[in-house]
C-alpha cells in the first residue's frame, strides 16, 4: 500500500518513514504544503498521512482543495491539535481520520489499515480466499490452515491482489501501489515477485490463486 | 448588601413623608387659624347681638315702666282734702281739758283756726292761716286705683310705684305692694326739665332687686276739696274741676306743679328673660364651636385621607418608577450575567439603553471584546504551545517506539538517538522561551546593566546568522559608526543580543531568496538606531500591530522548528521596553519589512 507522509518536523517525518516501511507500506514523504499538493495530484495513493500546520500551504486548506477538485484518496489528519473544535474542523474539511500527537505507531498502523480496507470496502480484516486466509492485522498467511512465512513485499503483493481479487491488477498498478518514489527497481521486479508468491502459495496446493493474464496481468481468483 | 432599589424608595418615603407631613400641618395650621378667626367673628357678633338684646329687653322694660308711669302721672290728681285734717267740733269742755291731756294743747290750734269760721261764714286772715295748717294734713297725691293699667307683658311682676309732688306737704302716693318702705327720692333729680325720666336699678329691701323708672312730669290736675261745710263731706275724685281742668296745666306759673313718679318692678321676669338670653347665646357659642370644631376634624380626617392616598399613589408610583429607571441596569446586569467564557458577546443592543448607561455598556462590550480576544489567543496560544511542544515529543516517543520494534544496528541506533536529541533540543528551546516570557510577566526579570559596544555586539550577531543567511542565498550587509564609540551605550548585553538574533532571524526566515539583509546602527542625539531591514514578502498594514503578540504569526503555515513560534517577537517587545527603548515596524507587502529599535544611550531601568 502506498502512503504519502506530510509533516515538516523531519525527525518525525524520518521516524514515521521508517515505521511504515517497516510494516510493508511504501512511503512517500513531503514537507511543505505545494510539494504534498503536487505528489498527491501526480500519484495513487491509498492512504494520505497529513500534518495540519505546514509550511507554504496549512493542511486543511490543502485537504478542502483536494476535496473540491475531487481528489478522494483516504486522509488521516495527524496534528498536535486535539480539542473538539479542531477534530470537528478537521473531519469537516474532509478527512476520514483524526490523530493526535503524540501517538503510537501501532494504532496508527491499525487506522491506516481500518481506512484500506474501508478503501477496498471490506469489513473483515481476515481475508479468506477459497482455503488462502490473510489476516490483515497480523499479517499471518494461511492456506489449507498451514502457515505461510512472507517477506513484508510478498505479502504486500499479496493482500493487494486479495483486495483486487477477481480483478485484473496491471503490472503499473502493482508498481505503482507497492513501491515508493525511491525505488529504482525496473517493473519486471513485479514478475519476481509475483513468482516467489505463487512459489509459496500455489506451489503445493489447487487450484491455484494467482492467476495470470496475458498482456494485462495478474488476477487473484475469486470466490468460490 | 444595599439594594438600590430599596434605598431610593426609602430616602423617596422620607422625603415624601416630611413634605406631606409639612404641607398638611401647613394646611391645618392655616385652616384653623382662619377657622378660629372666623369663630371669634362670630361669637363676637352673637354676642354684641346677646348684649343688644339684654338692653332691648332692658328697654322695652323701662319704656313699659316709663308708659306705666306716664299712664299713672295722667290719672293722678293732687287732693287738698279740707276734711282731711281731723277736725273735732269747738266744745268748750273739750278746750278746757285739752291742756290736760298729752299732746292736748296741740288740739287747741285747729280749734283756734275753727272759731272764726264757726262763727263767720267770710274767710278772714286767720282763716286762711288755719288753711295753709289744714292743707298740712289734707293735701295727698291720689289715684283712681280703678283705672290703674292692667300689667302688661313685661311688667308680669308685681309692680310697685310711689308718687311724690312738689306741692308742699303734700304726701306721697304709694303703691300698697311697697309696704312700709319707699322709694328714696334723689335730690335735685331733673330739677330744671319739665319732664325728665331715668331707668335704674336699686334693692328696694333686702332680697327684693327692682327696675325702676323715675320720672318727672308735671300734673295734670289738681282738685280741691272744699273745706267742709259743717258736716260730712263725701270725698270724690271725679273729671277734674274746672279750675283745675284746664288743658296743662300750669295753674300756677308760680309754681308749676311736678310730680315725680316712680314705678319699678322686680326683676324675676326680667332675670329669666336675661337668664334665656344668656343661654341661647351659649348654645349658640356652643353650636359655633362645636361647628368650628367638626369642620377641623373633617379638614383633619380629610387631610389625612389625601396625605394617606397621595402617600400610597406616590409610593407605588415611586417604586413603579424606581423600578422602571433600575430597569435598564437590570437588563444590563442580566446581559452581563450571560456572558460566558463561550460567549463574550454582551447579548444588548447598547442604542436600546439610556443614554446614562451607554457609556458602560459600551465600555462593558469593548472590554468584553478585547477580553474575547485575549481569551481565542489565550485559547490559540495553547493550542499553539501544545503543537509546538507535542510535535517533538511525538517524534521522540515515535523514534523510541520505532527503536525498541526490534533489533538494529549500531549506526541505525545512533541516528535515531541523534533525532530524539534534536526534538528535545527544540523542545528546550521553546520552554526557554516561554519562560523568558513568564518571567517578564512576573516581573522577575533581571537588568545588568553595562557599557556595550553595540557595534562589536551586532557584527558578532551578524556573524552568527551569517551562515544561516547564506544557505538561504541572502546578501546580509551590517553597517555601523565609524567611530565605535559612538555606539557605545550603557544596557544589558544579553537582552540586546537576543533582540538582535531574533529580529535577524526573523529577517532570514520571511526573506525572499536572493534577498537581503541589512543591520544598521546609527546614534542619532542621545539615542542609538538600530534598524534591521529585510527585502522579504512584508507584512500586511492591519497585522502590523499584532505581530508582537504571543504566539501571533503573520503567516499561519510555517516550519515548526521552535524558532518560529510566536514568541520572537513579543520577546524582543518585551525587552525593548525593559531596556527603556521603543521598536517600530514598518513595512510595505512584497518589498520587504523594517524593524527600527531605539535605545537610550543611558539606560535606565524600565518597566
Amino acid at each position: 500500500m502506498r502512503v504519502l507522509v506530510v509533516e515538516d518536523h523531519r525527525p518525525l517525518l524520518r521516524s514515521l518513514r521508517q515505521g511504515l516501511e517497516e510494516e510493508g507500506f511504501a512511503v512517500d514523504i513531503a514537507e511543505d504544503g505545494e510539494e504534498a499538493d503536487i505528489k498527491a495530484r501526480s500519484t495513487s495513493y491509498d492512504v494520505i498521512v497529513l500534518d495540519v500546520m505546514l509550511p507554504k500551504i496549512d493542511g486543511l486548506t490543502l485537504l478542502r482543495k483536494w476535496r473540491r477538485e475531487g481528489i478522494n484518496t483516504y486522509v488521516l489528519i495527524l496534528t498536535a491539535r486535539e480539542t473538539t473544535d479542531d477534530k470537528v474542523r478537521g473531519l469537516d474539511s474532509g478527512a476520514d481520520d483524526y490523530m493526535t500527537k503524540p501517538y503510537q505507531l501501532s494504532e496508527l498502523l491499525a487506522r491506516l489499515r481500518a481506512l484500506i480496507r474501508r478503501e477496498h470496502q471490506i469489513k473483515d480484516p481476515i481475508i479468506r480466499v477459497h482455503d488462502l486466509e490473510i489476516d490483515t492485522a497480523s499479517r499471518m498467511v494461511k492456506r489449507g490452515g498451514n502457515s505461510i512465512s512472507l517477506t513484508p513485499r510478498e505479502y504486500a503483493l499479496l493482500e493487494f491482489l486479495a483486495f483486487h481479487r477477481g480483478k485484473v491488477v496491471t503490472r503499473r498498478m502493482i508498481w505503482d501501489h507497492l513501491y515508493d518514489e525511491q525505488d529504482e527497481s525496473t517493473s519486471n521486479v513485479v514478475d519476481v515477485y509475483i513468482r516467489y508468491l505463487r512459489n509459496k502459495i500455489d506451489k503445493n496446493f489447487d487450484p491455484p490463486l494467482i492467476l495470470t493474464r496475458w498482456g494485462e496481468g495478474y488476477m487473484m481468483r475469486g470466490e468460490g | 448588601m444595599r439594594s438600590i432599589r430599596w434605598s431610593l424608595v426609602g430616602y423617596f418615603v422620607l422625603l415624601l413623608s416630611l413634605a406631606l407631613g409639612g404641607a398638611s400641618w401647613l394646611v391645618y395650621h392655616s385652616a384653623r387659624v382662619t377657622l378660629e378667626d372666623k369663630q371669634s367673628a362670630v361669637l363676637q357678633l352673637l354676642d354684641n347681638r346677646y348684649e343688644a338684646r339684654r338692653n332691648e329687653e332692658r328697654e322695652s322694660l323701662d319704656q313699659a315702666l316709663l308708659q306705666q308711669a306716664l299712664a299713672l302721672a295722667g290719672r293722678v290728681q293732687i287732693e287738698v282734702d279740707w276734711s282731711a285734717a281731723p277736725v273735732r267740733s269747738f266744745h268748750v269742755l273739750g278746750f278746757l281739758t285739752a291742756p290736760g291731756v298729752p299732746y292736748g294743747p296741740l288740739t287747741t290750734l285747729p280749734w283756734l283756726c275753727q272759731m272764726p269760721h264757726r262763727f263767720s261764714p267770710r274767710p278772714s286772715p286767720g282763716m286762711l292761716a288755719a288753711w295753709e295748717i289744714w292743707k298740712l294734713g289734707g293735701v295727698s297725691v291720689k289715684l283712681n286705683e280703678s283705672e290703674l293699667i292692667v300689667p302688661s307683658t313685661p311688667l308680669e311682676d308685681q309692680l310697685f310705684y310711689q308718687i311724690d309732688s312738689n306741692e308742699p306737704f303734700a304726701r306721697p302716693l304709694r303703691s300698697s305692694s311697697l309696704g312700709d318702705a319707699s322709694f328714696p327720692v334723689g335730690e335735685g333729680f331733673g330739677d330744671d326739665r319739665a319732664f325728665y325720666w331715668e331707668p335704674d336699678s336699686l334693692e328696694l329691701w333686702p332680697g327684693e332687686e327692682v327696675r325702676r323708672v323715675r320720672v318727672k312730669t308735671s300734673s295734670a290736675r289738681r282738685r280741691f276739696v272744699r273745706p267742709p261745710r259743717l258736716g260730712p263731706s263725701e270725698p270724690r275724685i271725679g273729671p277734674p274741676s274746672p279750675s283745675a281742668g284746664r288743658p296743662n296745666p300750669e295753674p300756677r306759673p308760680r309754681d308749676p306743679l311736678s310730680l315725680t313718679l316712680q314705678v319699678a318692678t322686680g326683676l324675676t321676669r326680667l332675670n329669666e328673660r336675661l337668664q334665656e338670653l344668656s343661654q341661647e347665646r351659649d348654645a349658640e357659642f356652643a353650636a359655633v364651636r362645636e361647628e368650628t370644631e367638626v369642620a377641623l376634624a373633617r379638614l383633619r380626617l380629610r387631610l389625612i385621607a389625601v396625605a394617606g392616598v397621595t402617600f400610597l399613589a406616590t409610593f407605588a408610583g415611586t417604586f413603579w418608577l424606581v423600578w422602571l429607571g433600575l430597569l435598564p441596569l437590570r437588563r444590563l446586569s442580566d446581559a452581563v450575567s450571560r456572558v460566558s467564557t463561550r460567549d463574550f458577546r454582551l447579548p444588548l443592543d447598547s442604542r436600546s439603553l439610556p443614554s446614562e448607561l451607554n457609556p458602560i455598556a459600551s465600555k462593558l462590550a469593548g472590554t468584553l471584546a478585547a477580553l474575547k480576544q485575549a481569551f481565542t489567543r489565550e485559547k490559540q496560544a495553547i493550542g499553539d504551545i501544545s503543537h509546538e511542544l507535542r510535535t517533538p515529543l511525538a517524534a521522540i516517543l515515535m523514534t523510541t517506539e520505532l527503536a525498541l520494534r526490534k533489533p538494529r544496528a549500531n549506526e541505525e541506533y545512533r541516528e535515531m538517538l541523534g533525532d530524539c536529541r534534536a526534538s528535545a533540543q527544540q523542545m528546550n528551546q521553546i520552554i526557554e522561551r516561554m519562560l523568558t516570557l513568564a518571567r517578564l510577566d512576573a516581573g522577575v526579570a533581571q537588568v545588568r546593566l553595562q557599557r556595550v559596544p553595540v557595534a562589536e555586539l551586532a557584527q558578532r550577531c551578524v556573524s552568527v546568522v551569517r551562515p544561516l543567511a547564506e544557505a538561504a542565498g541572502l546578501q546580509l550587509q551590517c553597517l555601523t559608526p565609524d567611530d565605535e564609540a559612538d555606539s557605545e551605550i550603557t544596557t544589558d548585553p544579553d537582552k540586546l543580543r537576543e533582540i538582535l538574533n531574533n529580529l535577524l532571524h526573523n529577517a532570514v526566515q520571511y526573506n525572499r531568496p536572493q534577498g537581503q539583509i541589512r543591520l544598521r546602527v546609527a546614534r542619532i542625539d542621545d539615542h542609538l538606531h538600530i534598524d534591521v531591514e529585510d527585502t522579504g514578502i512584508g507584512i500586511e498594514t492591519e497585522l502590523l500591530d499584532r505581530i508582537f503578540e504571543r504566539f501571533y504569526r503573520a503567516d499561519p503555515s510555517r516550519h515548526t522548528d521552535g524558532l518560529n513560534a510566536g514568541l520572537g517577537l513579543a520577546i524582543v517587545r518585551e525587552y525593548v521596553e525593559l531596556l527603556s527603548g521603543t521598536i517600530a515596524v514598518n513595512s510595505k507587502l512584497g518589498q520587504g519589512t523594517c524593524f527600527r529599535v531605539e535605545l537610550p544611550v543611558q539606560a535606565t531601568q524600565g518597566v
